[in-house]
């Protein structure tokens, strides 16, 4: 891939194909990635890394916006994915999704920390599984399209959705900080994820 | 909490902005309701906002640190010379009592801890051995259930500390990292549990010239000296 460009992850949908070609890891095929993380392959978190490093990277320095911290979590995100490795479930997750998340909530809770704000992690414990399908992600669709689909966005909803994830306000900040009452912010949460969803679902392959 | 409550939150839940009582709450229903399937489609499209930021071009060095480390705990993971120094160890720690270190204060008990330590294991360090530029060390529980590794990178000149059985600890504190050098304890970093109680940091200190290691429990942000009683140690 020519540096520069933006990392196109694939899912193969077709399920694992390894076929005896253990741990080789080509482009297009991250089930063999899940597969060879999971069994250990000491190359597979360099593929990982250079598939999803940047876009990592980009997402914990879009939320801390402090380069040293952001980076901090970048390592620690793939070395938990390295050690929840083996037990993940090719059939239900996808590792790039796992990482992604992973480096989502720690940044949110190293900004809710330098803020003096209650961490939120503790309350998700039982959603944050690392075989928790609904943490899923259509990794299929381009990044070019979740951006587009972003910008369908009404500027009110694409607001609340920013505030919510890059800024890891919880509905309620949310509402004091904007001067929004809590049931707009709660429905617009609630609005945007849904159009997301189904724009993100139109343009599906 | 019913499920229209559900549903109302059902954005702020997919997004995780609610605070933890909420959280809970709603993680609690929707795990024994089968009416919001909506939700795993809420999820995946806030998770696909990781999408939305733009990608930035790491540091150089980050790739090598973490295939580095994963290289390291694989050693580590597969590394049978460990078992009986373990065993040795845990033997010279059962006779400790922080506490009654405590009249000397806590930075003070520190050095006499880990000096006593690096005193008693000085003999096993030859076979803990340099394997590839990769020495690999227990840190041993001093108190609680917590039990974990420092394993030292020397040609890189970073260490990854590793842990387990970590309590959970409240907003205001955190776990931090020291290492012993020439009997003074310097702050070597911060971590945090994984919700799992597990941990892992990469410290980018050289530990060359430290002569032992030990995890405490302080205040957010970190103390300048150790104010509580060690969880973990190892001589370096």
């Amino acid at each position: 891939m020519p540096p520069g460009q933006p990392t196109i992850i694939e899912v193969s949908k077709e399920g694992t194909d390894l076929t005896g070609e253990h741990g080789r890891i080509t482009d297009g095929d991250a089930d063999d990635l899940t597969e060879a993380l999971r069994a250990g392959h000491p190359d597979a978190i360099g593929a990982l890394y250079d598939r999803l490093g940047r876009q990592a990277f980009g997402l914990a320095y879009r939320i801390l916006e402090d380069g040293q911290a952001a980076e901090d979590v970048v390592q620690e995100a793939f070395l938990t994915v390295w050690r929840r490795a083996a037990t993940l479930d090719p059939a239900k997750g996808k590792v790039s999704s796992l990482l992604l998340t992973i480096v989502h909530r720690r940044s949110i809770d190293a900004l809710r920390a330098r803020k003096g704000l209650v961490a939120l992690q503790a309350g998700v414990e039982a959603a944050e599984t690392a075989d928790d399908p609904a943490g899923l992600v259509e990794l299929s669709m381009r990044q070019e399209e979740v951006r587009e689909a972003v910008q369908t966005l009404p500027p009110e909803q694409k607001e609340a959705l920013d505030l919510a994830y890059f800024k890891g306000l919880t509905h309620v900040e949310i509402s004091e900080s904007t001067g929004i009452p809590l049931g707009t912010v709660k429905s617009r949460l609630r609005l945007a994820l849904q159009k997301l969803k189904s724009e993100l679902s139109g343009i599906e392959r | 909490m019913n499920c229209q409550e559900v549903d109302e939150l059902s954005g702020a839940y997919a997004l995780r902005a609610l605070p933890p009582d909420e959280m809970s709450s709603v993680a609690a229903h929707v795990a024994g309701c089968a009416r919001h399937a909506e939700l795993r489609d809420l999820e995946q499209s806030a998770a696909a906002m990781a999408f939305t930021a733009p990608e930035i071009e790491p540091p150089p060095g980050l790739r090598d640190r973490i295939v580095g480390a994963v290289r390291a705990e694989q050693q580590a993971r597969s590394s049978p010379r460990l078992a009986p120094e373990k065993d040795q160890r845990r033997g010279f720690f059962s006779g400790w009592s922080w506490p009654r270190l405590a009249p000397y204060g806590f930075a003070a008990a520190l050095i006499l801890l880990l000096s006593g330590l690096l005193a008693a294991d000085i003999a096993t360090r030859g076979s803990d051995g340099n394997n590839g530029g990769t020495v690999v060390l227990d840190l041993q529980p001093t108190s609680g259930d917590a039990s974990g590794q420092i394993i030292i990178l020397e040609d890189q000149g970073i260490a990854i500390v590793q842990a387990d059985g970590l309590e959970p600890l409240t907003e205001d504190q955190t776990y931090q990292m020291w290492a012993l050098t020439d009997g003074e304890p310097t702050g070597i970093g911060l971590f945090a549990a994984d919700t799992d109680g597990s941990a892992s940091s990469i410290v980018e200190v050289d530990l060359s010239n430290a002569d032992a290691g030990a995890v405490t429990i302080e205040p957010a942000g970190g103390s300048e000296l150790p104010t509580t009683e060690p969880i973990l140690a190892t001589d370096l």
